[in-house]
């Protein structure tokens, strides 16, 4: 019986990691966090011409995804990956808001068991959104215009659920 | 929280995205990592992983080609020369359940949800620095104790086999005795 007991190994402290680092004495690190913080952020002229390029993407591949066949699954991947990109970095250069509609449109990609008119229809709001706030260059969360927008994907998507999907 | 010299880190980014890649080296560099590779795709990542001794992984989850789980999977497999214990952190802006589930079930370390900030890195290379796990190799799993705490008070089901077969020794032992 004692060698059907599954082995288990414990392998103690194999972290290199802390052995190569020192505490800054006297030194905050809110203060290291700003100057990275700052170094990124350099960044964010080269963000909004991403950006402005991404929802130009975006728009194309949902085109496709609009024809159908072979065209709406090869247009859905492109607008699922365009998406998921610009989810994960919007947030960074001061657009949460961008990233919480892609944020909402991948999610709803990736539970849908299939894409159909009524799928491509929610996707296509996400996308409308997208264009707006990228044509008004709303940033942070958008304020009551953000919440407005939010709330109306949100809503959607609960009548899309409601009626038990396609 | 404590401020860290990094200075003496070598980093590894992997990503296939080229911005991001620049995202998290700025941020590494910010943080006085002095070393940062980069690798477009995991086969970029192994071979430098092979070749050069990476302090830590920064690593993207949904990459084209060989995928973020395939990567890690291969790095704790030890093969290929690789340093299967280096601390991972995955990256990646999908925040389903099952995605950062099957991150940890493939040996993460750290998971980071994207988008990013040098707050949220620092925090978790501070907190591989600071709350070190062992290792756990199973017939099924080798990575970091994916228990982060352990509660001698822990008074919940016990989920563990030899803990099952304890239990049902027990009732045996019970049901012996009425």
């Amino acid at each position: 019986m004692a060698d059907d007991k599954p082995k288990v190994e414990f392998i103690d402290n194999p972290n290199p990691l802390r052995s190569k680092v020192k505490v800054k004495a006297g030194v905050d690190a809110t203060a290291m966090i700003a100057h990275a913080e700052e170094s990124v952020q350099k960044l964010s002229g080269e963000f909004e011409t991403i950006f402005a390029e991404s929802v130009t993407a975006i728009a194309s591949a949902m085109a496709e995804v609009r024809q159908g066949g072979m065209t709406r699954e090869r247009g859905l991947v492109r607008l699922r990956r365009l998406l998921h990109d610009l989810r994960g970095q919007a947030g960074t250069f001061g657009y949460p808001l961008v990233s919480q509609v892609g944020d909402s449109a991948c999610k709803f990609i990736d539970l849908s068991e299939d894409i159909g008119d009524t799928e491509v229809g929610v996707i296509g709001m996400h996308v409308d959104a997208l264009k707006a706030i990228s044509q008004a260059r709303i940033k942070g969360d958008g304020g009551p215009i953000g919440q407005e927008l939010m709330n109306g994907l949100r809503k959607v998507i609960l009548k899309y659920n409601t009626a038990g999907g396609s | 929280m404590k401020a860290y010299s990094l200075d003496n880190v070598s980093a590894l980014v992997v990503d296939d995205n080229r911005f991001m890649r620049t995202v998290f080296v700025n941020v590494l560099r910010g943080l006085s990592i002095r070393h940062v590779a980069e690798a477009r795709d995991g086969h970029e990542a192994l071979e430098e992983l092979r070749s050069t001794p990476i302090d830590l992984v920064v690593m993207d989850w949904e990459m084209e080609g060989m995928s973020g789980m395939k990567l890690l999977e291969t790095i704790r497999s030890g093969k290929r020369g690789i340093n299967p214990l280096v601390p991972v952190i995955v990256v990646s802006a999908n925040t389903i359940a099952r995605n950062i589930i099957q991150a940890r079930d493939a040996g993460m370390t750290e998971f980071l949800a994207k988008p990013v900030s040098a707050a949220s890195l620092y925090a978790r290379i501070v907190s591989i620095i600071e709350n070190p796990r062992r290792y756990v190799r199973t017939g099924s799993y080798f990575g970091p104790d994916r228990r982060r705490r352990f509660d001698p008070d822990y008074v919940g089901p016990r989920r563990r086999v030899e803990d099952r077969q304890r239990t049902s020794l027990d009732d045996l032992d019970a049901v012996g005795r009425a």
